[in-house]
């Protein structure tokens, strides 16, 4: 188990992290979500000891942090990190090598992943002729390729489409089912709602919540129906709609409570205009928006 | 730290720019040593002997002229058509004319000068007495002997020039290479790949790669560049065994040994091992400086946050180093490296890279003083490797740990 303790770090009087503390155990993944400068990204320099905390302990199975073995870490980092002039195969065999892989094992694994991320084609191109999405695979394949414990992903799915969120979205699945210890931190509340039991929100280096995702959601008595209309209607007249918000052709009506969400949504089933009808529980966006845990 | 070294040696050396710069040189050390084909296929009259036509006056008296067939060669001027290079010489009105057909050359006019003047001389001495010309020659030509007083080394003004030259081109090589490793950080930062090779190596294994990566970076290309002049050396050996390009660089008068072969040139040359010796401590000198030089560029570089910003920082280094070459230059007298800012400036770290060599060259140097220096130059390496590596560290990371009053303040403030 990943334990934190009471971490604080510095950057000379500004705050980076205050008395962050938290626990991740093997096959959990836990996602830190907060707004830019909210302290993920030092959270994860902190883990990978690249930053040395001011205060407070990270132990990994009650073992220092510094005693660990270097190929306990995978990091994927929000940027693109890659030498541009070099081929997919070139940046992946080198970052491997400094986790002290030898070549076989490096062979091996490059096939296997470059298969699995769909990009075995591209294994001698250079990463300057590479798309994002692309770059972002070569990425988590220099983040996974030592086969690492705890797994950090900062913003994983960024710049992704759409059948590339779901290719990572099912890798990320597969190393939970294998025992790592996952940390995502995301913009994009909903797959981090999909992936994760626990969050942390982090905001201005505090942690202002940690717990469970399920927990989290059900501070909030709301439900929400989203449907699909060509014609424009005000539901706010409806009653126990309180805020009604369009987007396109989809409308998304905020209801009060449960029992009124119900009895609209009854009624809206009728309307044979309709053609796209969707009942849903708040979102841990939802409750993040209306500032319940901020 | 060897992934990372082998890493950076693959990619400094097998990439175009690279093969491109090192095909150049090769061209380049090609052209030095068949500088003389080169020169003459250019300017083919560049060394045949001037033309130069006299009237009749100057003609009845052609054997004040001095005779050297490979200088000039002298004609009697009967109103023939002048070509380009050629030229009538006559006296009238106590004044010399010379003619011809474009205006005339420096480098022709001081030979028709030399010629005029050596007419004038032998026209005189036919005319005076032996031992008044004697005494005007005197006057005119003291002779003067040197007498030095303080030790000085006895090396001759050829091993001198060429020592210095080798020097000075390895600084300058070595001083365009040592930027480069200062980029490669400046590169890694900012392109975060850093982050990426910190999570698997320390920041002082990296800073400390990065020293040798600059250093094996120096060798290999010094061992190229030897391996060119290897090449070319042995094919001009093979070709004429190098008698036309001494023939070319004595006429130039860039060597004062008279030599035609190589052979027979470093024979002349002798070069033992007290020169070889000195050469190689010069040397020394000059590694440890730039590696000092490039220890300090690293270190700076790791604070740069843009590579724009990169060359603010090392544009003043190659100001610094520049005014240091000129300075050493400028006080290169045995003076100055004796008792002067050149004696004590051969202990400064950073400094003695040039400063010793420069007295080496010029006067025995007492072996306590090399090893002192010696020392300090390492001394100062090792104290920068230690303080470097955790600046470099904060640098690079922003790695800067608040001091624990200060942080128990700020979150009591807080």
């Amino acid at each position: 188990m990943l334990k934190v303790n009471d971490l604080v770090k510095y950057y000379g009087k500004n705050r980076g992290i205050e008395g962050l503390s938290f626990t991740l155990s093997e096959g959990e993944i836990l996602g830190i979500i907060g707004t830019n400068g909210s302290g993920k990204t030092t959270t994860f320099r902190l883990l990978l000891r690249l930053l040395l905390p001011d205060k407070g302990k990270i132990t990994l199975n009650d073992h220092d942090l510094e005693d660990i073995d270097n190929k306990t870490f995978g990091y994927l980092p929000e940027e693109r990190s890659v030498y541009r002039d070099l081929k997919v195969i070139e940046q992946i065999s080198f970052l491997a090598k400094l986790k002290q892989l030898d070549d076989n094992l490096i062979k091996e694994r490059l096939d296997y992943w470059l298969n699995k991320l769909e990009i075995e084609e591209y294994r001698n191109r250079k990463l300057k002729e590479l798309s994002k999405g692309n770059q972002q695979k070569v990425q988590l394949i220099c983040a996974l390729i030592h086969d690492p414990l705890i797994v950090i992903l900062d913003e994983p799915l960024t710049g992704l489409d759409i059948i590339n969120v779901r290719l990572f979205k099912k890798i990320i699945n597969e190393l939970k089912d294998a025992g790592k210890m996952i940390m995502i931190s995301s913009h994009q509340y909903e797959y981090i709602e999909e992936f994760c039991e626990k969050i942390i929100l982090l905001k201005k280096g505090k942690a202002n919540y940690y717990g469970s995702v399920n927990e989290i959601k059900q501070l909030l008595d709301l439900r929400y129906i989203t449907l699909v209309t060509y014609f424009k209607k005000d539901y706010l007249l409806c009653d126990g709609v309180i805020n009604q918000e369009n987007s396109g052709n989809m409308i998304r009506l905020e209801l009060e409570n449960e029992t009124k969400a119900k009895k609209i949504f009854k009624q809206l089933l009728k309307d044979k205009e309709l053609v796209s009808l969707k009942y849903e529980f708040p979102t841990l966006g939802d409750v993040i928006d209306k500032g319940f845990i901020s | 730290m060897k992934n990372l070294i082998k890493f950076s040696i693959k990619r400094r050396f097998l990439n175009k720019a690279t093969i491109l710069l090192n095909i150049l040189l090769f061209i380049l050390i090609g052209c030095g040593f068949f500088v003389d084909k080169l020169v003459l296929l250019i300017n083919p009259d560049v060394f045949s002997p001037l033309t130069v036509y006299v009237d009749d006056q100057l003609w009845e008296n052609k054997d004040y002229f001095f005779e050297d067939e490979a200088f000039y060669q002298l004609y009697h001027y009967e109103n023939q058509d002048i070509k380009e290079n050629e030229y009538v010489l006559y006296y009238e009105d106590q004044e010399w004319f010379v003619e011809s057909l474009y205006s005339v050359n420096a480098v022709d006019m001081q030979k028709i000068t030399i010629i005029i003047q050596q007419y004038q001389q032998n026209n005189w001495m036919s005319i005076s007495e032996s031992n008044q010309l004697d005494e005007v020659q005197d006057v005119l030509n003291p002779i003067i002997k040197s007498r030095v007083l303080s030790e000085t080394l006895n090396i001759d003004s050829d091993k001198q020039n060429m020592m210095f030259v080798v020097i000075t081109s390895i600084y300058f090589m070595m001083l365009s290479f040592s930027s480069v490793i200062a980029n490669e950080v400046v590169y890694e930062k900012t392109s975060k790949i850093l982050e990426l090779i910190l999570t698997s190596v320390s920041a002082k294994v990296h800073f400390l790669s990065k020293m040798f990566i600059g250093w094996l970076t120096i060798m290999i290309q010094a061992l190229l560049t030897g391996m060119f002049f290897g090449f070319w050396f042995f094919y001009r050996q093979v070709y004429d065994h190098g008698h036309a390009l001494l023939d070319f660089a004595s006429k130039l008068g860039l060597i004062k040994v008279e030599a035609s072969t190589f052979r027979e040139f470093f024979i002349k040359l002798s070069i033992d091992h007290h020169i070889i010796g000195l050469f190689l401590l010069g040397l020394s000198f000059l590694f440890l400086g730039i590696l000092f030089l490039q220890m300090i560029m690293v270190i700076v570089s790791s604070f740069v946050t843009s590579i724009e910003e990169s060359s603010n920082i090392q544009s003043p280094c190659y100001l610094i180093l520049l005014v240091i070459y000129y300075f050493a230059l400028s006080i290169n007298n045995p003076y100055q490296m004796s008792v002067g800012i050149g004696y004590y400036l051969s202990f400064v770290p950073f400094f003695s890279m040039l400063f010793m060599p420069c007295r080496l060259l010029l006067q025995t140097v007492p072996l306590y003083e090399i090893i002192i220096s010696l020392s300090i130059a390492l001394i100062a390496i090792l104290l920068v490797i230690d303080f470097g590596g955790q600046v470099y560290k904060h640098g690079i990371l922003d790695n800067k740990r608040i001091n624990q009053k200060i942080l128990k303040k700020i979150t009591n403030d807080k």
